[in-house]
């Protein structure tokens, strides 16, 4: 795509989701200048975080060329349960919600793998699973978190302007940066995703590693959870339903090939953030609200379209 | 040309061994043989059987026409995803395609909220709708070779934000009483779109059989490679297939607003997964290359069956949604099973 040798290999370094960010930012900054204040960048960063943190499991499967549709829906069943539970248990319960929705994560990876039918369909199955679980946890109706908030509403304070929640963000990606960079799974990952025989013949033990992904995805769809009842104080059936596309828009957006073996955490980081600050931007220029699907719908394919890549395999399905 | 219809007989290694039998025994021959979803009509029996002792009342004929009658819309859409699965692919975007479609025929229609009355030529809009929003994931797919899935999750959502677009504040509702009459009339005890439905599948039916798009689709979804070195333009019928699924979506959204009477955003919540599972459970292959419209349409009967059994035995309605997504994931792996081999690589 890159005219030149230097471009492509900025291209390739993911240079260019932070191009686009920065320019979004200007943008925006340049409309309302009242956006660039410390206050309102740190609300922008702490809508963002659910997002960013559904991105980044997401961009671990995509990365073994798989795709997670549960995640979303796994993050509102962990909402729903963690709200029912929060009052009677108290803060450990939060920990059982995280290792329950990454068991979840696991049983999606262990059933895709022994199966071996494709993951668009075993997740979207287990979308279904998920969805109809938090519609009987909460009988349809949200629930209120009243007793037991304080074991979470702290991750929404501000220490000196910047907000808790996304610096934990940040130290989970820095988490996952290290696993990728500092042991051989990020390179075993990234081989999976550009040819998984070929991986496979040269001893990866393929299966786990996938299955790992996707209790990764599964595990941070829960802290997504656990975030977005922090944030709202009440959780629905329904409420991280809404940033499955979005979610999947950052990873594209940040230059994940969906084809995998191509991206990484960084990226996804710069992409979320793009997607977080164009639901921003599109409210304050006074845009309804109905063309958000629209634009997220054509942005996902726009850069699909853009970013895959189509000189290796055939199968197009 | 000579084509094989079933080349996904490579994977079954069922299938040679029953060849020399089915000289002698023609019937075992036909229930063995995949041009009849023997598995999906087994368990539409076996639902029966249970239902027999949980809650008669299933079976008797008032019920039979009630699972006639919802089957219909959700069975036109499986026509038309039949053709985009056989070739391999898949179509997630019928919600999405539903909700434009809809809120366009009803507003389109004698109704409350626009001075517009196209009468019936409402139901070609409602189509032409939905067949450009398949063109538009089509030819995503076919000309800029990215994964259908992903492609369609994002028309989806466009045809939702349409949807959201037209909505305003109220639901449109339909006054053009023969536009509605499509739903309420009934000819020889059955409600119109029931008799649209068997029309759509008939059509189906010969599109399969009897036309080189229903012949390539069996081999496109059998081996892209084989079919493209053979001459087949698998571009060009991949986005016809998704085409196809849209406009035979927009006709489903057409039936379903004329038998609720308003257009609606959410009129298809929920048709998505009772048609991939009945898709599936009729014993259509996600990977392509075997299944049918009968296949479909058994699968989509027995969905029906299983929700109205679920309602009958007084299961919750919540609980409807978890159970369909385990047929999905329970048929999928069924179907897919014998398939499996080391190394082989699945994404």
């Amino acid at each position: 795509m890159a005219a030149t040798p230097r471009l492509r290999r900025l291209h390739e370094a993911g240079a260019a989701p932070l191009f686009v960010l920065v320019a979004l930012v200007v943008a925006v900054g340049a409309y309302d200048p009242s956006f660039l204040q410390p206050p309102s960048l740190a609300s922008l960063l702490e809508q963002a975080a659910p997002l960013t943190l559904l991105a980044l499991g997401q961009a671990m499967v995509v990365l073994t060329g798989r795709i997670d549709l549960a995640n979303a829906a796994l993050a509102s069943l962990a909402g729903v349960t963690l709200a029912h539970g929060l009052g009677t248990w108290g803060p450990a319960w939060i920990l059982v919600v995280v290792v329950g929705a990454t068991l979840c994560g696991l049983l999606v990876g262990v059933i895709h793998i022994t199966t071996q039918v494709p993951s668009f369909i075993i997740t979207l199955g287990f979308l279904g699973i998920f969805a109809g679980m938090s519609l009987s946890v909460s009988r349809a109706d949200s629930i209120l978190v009243v007793r037991g908030y304080g074991s979470i509403e702290w991750i929404f304070y501000r220490i000196f302007g910047v907000p808790l929640s996304y610096a934990a963000v940040l130290l989970v990606a820095l988490a996952l940066t290290a696993c990728m960079g500092a042991f051989p799974l990020g390179r075993r990952i990234r081989a999976i995703g550009l040819n998984e025989r070929a991986a496979a013949c040269s001893g990866i033990r393929t299966g786990w590693i996938v299955i790992a992904m996707f209790a990764t995805s599964g595990a941070l769809a829960g802290l997504a959870a656990v975030l977005q009842v922090a944030q709202l104080q009440s959780a629905g059936a329904t409420t991280s339903d809404a940033l499955l596309l979005p979610a999947i828009a950052a990873v594209i957006v940040g230059g994940t090939a969906i084809s995998g073996g191509v991206g990484g955490v960084g990226r996804t980081l710069c992409g979320a953030l793009v997607i977080a600050l164009l639901r921003v931007g599109l409210d304050l220029v006074g845009i309804d609200a109905a063309f958000q699907p629209i634009l997220y719908g054509g942005i996902v394919i726009l850069a699909i379209a853009a970013t895959a890549d189509r000189r290796r395999g055939t199968s197009v399905a | 040309m000579n084509v094989r219809l079933e080349p996904a007989r490579a994977h079954d290694r069922r299938t040679p061994g029953r060849t020399g039998h089915a000289v002698s025994r023609p019937v075992r021959s036909v229930l063995g043989s995949h041009t009849v979803p023997t598995p999906a009509l087994s368990v539409l029996a076996l639902i029966c059987l249970v239902m027999l002792f949980v809650n008669p009342a299933f079976l008797s004929p008032g019920n039979a026409g009630a699972v006639a009658e919802q089957s219909a819309v959700p069975a036109v859409l499986a026509v038309g995803l039949t053709f985009v699965i056989l070739m391999g692919g898949i179509d997630l975007s019928l919600e999405g395609i539903m909700a434009a479609a809809s809120m366009s025929t009803a507003l389109l229609v004698a109704n409350d909220h626009s001075g517009m009355n196209l009468g019936l030529w409402a139901i070609a809009v409602g189509c032409a709708v939905g067949a450009v929003l398949g063109l538009v994931a089509g030819t995503t797919v076919a000309l800029l070779r990215v994964p259908s899935f992903i492609v369609t999750i994002g028309t989806w959502q466009i045809g939702l934000g349409i949807a959201q677009l037209l909505f305003g504040e109220t639901p449109p509702r339909v006054t053009d009483e023969s536009f509605r009459g499509l739903a309420d009339s009934k000819a020889a005890g059955l409600p119109g779109i029931v008799w649209i439905a068997l029309l759509v599948v008939a059509l189906g039916l010969v599109l399969q059989h009897y036309t080189r798009f229903g012949r390539y689709a069996y081999v496109i979804g059998g081996s892209e490679e084989t079919a493209l070195l053979s001459g087949v333009p698998v571009r060009r019928y991949r986005a016809a297939s998704f085409v196809l699924a849209g406009a035979t979506a927009g006709l489903a959204a057409v039936m379903a607003t004329a038998r609720s009477g308003v257009g609606n955003v959410g009129i298809a919540t929920g048709l998505l997964f009772t048609t991939i599972a009945g898709v599936v459970i009729g014993g259509t292959f996600l990977t392509g290359g075997r299944g049918g419209v009968l296949h479909s349409l058994v699968g989509v009967i027995v969905m029906v069956a299983i929700g109205n059994a679920m309602v009958l035995a007084g299961i919750s309605s919540y609980v409807q949604q978890a159970v369909q997504g385990v047929i999905v994931v329970a048929a999928a792996s069924i179907t897919l099973w014998r398939a499996r081999e080391r190394m082989r690589v699945i994404k």
